[in-house]
């Protein structure tokens, strides 16, 4: 069961990574065509690019996705250290720290993407920033749990 | 036998003597039956635009026929013969067919790239096919010349950008907003270029809403012509929440559209994207407006120059394509040889 509930956590966290990728992308994207349309003078690169509106809905229905998939991710996660009695020792795991953090983050983001009350380039630029975040939480120290 | 072209064009001819000659749609049927009852070339075509009329014939006697085609083309136009053959250019193959091609395609056109002319070559075709005045060559040739027009926009980009400012206005539209359909625009000013901007849209799906201050009939006439809605000026504040596209083209001597008032629309939008156009001249939209999250702001100019530039591009792309119509034309010169290889020796 302990390795069904690691191997689980782990497709779920490297699937919703999967899909913060393609909305961090899409959000780059997005961010790219709309300073090109905002410039007044859109070069060859916004002719290559896809509508603003299709980067939208493909950076929201990635982030969604992303979102919900890493978040299942920790929450198995933590099922798993739970049956293993080690979650003492997840409390002072940086990366678990910034894991939750993160994935809090971004929750926020899709809220306010989803409520409508913002979206555009900020609601994309956001996504990036979090993303970066993403990556230094990949980055960081980790303890790590074992199996015994 | 000989492929033949007589006409004249925008290079060779003022307007003046364009409009003499231009044959306009109900008259092409009557004309092919003349110039079939007086034996002028064994097989005939009339192709007349705007900045065109041109002659394509098939025969074996070339002096001959191409001196009653002449005569035929004064008559019809008019202008004595003398004056029409300092405008006239003839062509015998393969420079007939080369500039065949490159009509078909555009590159003749004012507008170079220009799509309407390979619908207008079509219907010419077509026409004359109905009325049996082609045959074998000109069917070969102008089925030809319809495919080299296809393979130019497909193997050059020739035709990629856009160079008119109501073709432009809806490129920019469409790299906000996907797709036109159901995307509301709301037009303050019933001018020449907005209408244009407007109704391109419209055909794209567009919902227009016509706003005018000082001419309530005419924005309602519009908007009944289009299939859209008319609203008085005061009530365009209170409908642009709704509104995607902004059009002004107002003649008012001051800035209708302030900064702070965009701003209060796009919260009320949720920061929808909102694409701004502003075609009048003074400026109806404050210039601040462009620095708010996702407003899009163009003015005549902006727009003007993205044509200018998609000009010089389409320029660019010449060479390519008229390389291209060589090759082509010699395809289709190995192909008519060796097809009247018989007849050409004989003449020979």
């Amino acid at each position: 069961m302990t390795r069904f509930l690691f191997w689980f956590h782990t497709g779920l966290v490297v699937a919703g990574f999967a899909g913060l990728i393609v909305a961090a992308g899409a959000a780059i994207l997005y961010l790219l065509q709309s300073s090109q349309l905002k410039s007044r003078h859109p070069g060859k690169i916004s002719l290559e690019l896809p509508s603003l509106e299709r980067l939208d809905r493909i950076h929201f229905e990635s982030l969604s996705l992303g979102v919900v998939l890493f978040s299942l991710g920790i929450v198995v996660g933590l099922l798993w250290a739970k049956k293993l009695s080690r979650m003492n020792e997840l409390a002072g795991d940086p990366r678990v720290i910034l894991s939750f953090f993160t994935a809090a983050l971004y929750w926020g983001i899709w809220a306010v993407r989803f409520s409508a009350l913002r979206r555009g380039q900020k609601i994309a630029a956001g996504t990036v920033l979090i993303f970066i975040l993403l990556l230094l939480t990949f980055l960081s120290p980790h303890r790590g749990i074992y199996f015994s | 036998m000989e492929i033949f072209v007589l006409g004249l064009n925008h290079k060779t001819a003022p307007l003046e003597l364009r409009e003499k000659l231009s044959i306009p749609n109900h008259k092409t049927q009557e004309l092919l039956r003349v110039l079939g009852e007086r034996r002028i070339f064994d097989e005939r075509l009339l192709l007349s635009t705007c900045n065109r009329t041109e002659l394509y014939g098939v025969d074996g006697d070339a002096g001959q026929a191409v001196l009653e085609a002449k005569k035929f083309l004064s008559e019809y136009s008019r202008v004595d013969l003398e004056t029409l053959e300092e405008k006239l250019y003839i062509l015998r193959q393969p420079d007939s067919v080369e500039h065949l091609f490159s009509v078909a395609s555009g590159l003749d056109s004012m507008v170079i790239g220009e799509t309407e002319i390979t619908g207008q070559v079509k219907d010419a075709y077509l026409e004359a096919h109905k009325n049996q005045q082609t045959g074998k060559v000109l069917n070969a040739l102008f089925q030809r010349s319809l495919r080299v027009a296809k393979t130019l926009r497909s193997q050059t980009e020739i035709g990629a950008r856009k160079v008119s400012v109501a073709s432009i206005a809806v490129d920019l539209a469409e790299k906000i907003f996907g797709n036109l359909k159901g995307v509301r625009v709301m037009v303050i000013g019933t001018g020449e270029v907005s209408t244009l901007v407007t109704k391109t849209m419209t055909a794209k799906g567009a919902l227009p809403l016509i706003v005018s201050s000082r001419h309530y009939e005419r924005a309602a006439e519009l908007a009944s012509r289009i299939n859209g809605e008319a609203i008085p000026y005061d009530e365009y504040e209170s409908r642009i929440e709704g509104v995607d596209i902004l059009i002004a083209s107002t003649l008012a001597a001051r800035v209708l559209i302030h900064e702070p008032q965009v701003r209060g629309w796009m919260r009320r939008r949720h920061e929808r994207p909102l694409f701004m156009i502003d075609l009048a001249v003074p400026r109806n939209i404050e210039t601040a407006v462009e620095k708010l999250d996702n407003v899009y702001l163009y003015n005549i100019d902006d727009l003007s120059e993205i044509a200018e530039k998609n000009r010089a591009f389409r320029k660019s792309q010449l060479e390519d394509c008229f390389r291209l119509v060589k090759t082509q034309t010699r395809y289709f010169m190995d192909w008519f040889l060796k097809e009247f290889d018989a007849q050409c020796r004989e003449r020979s």
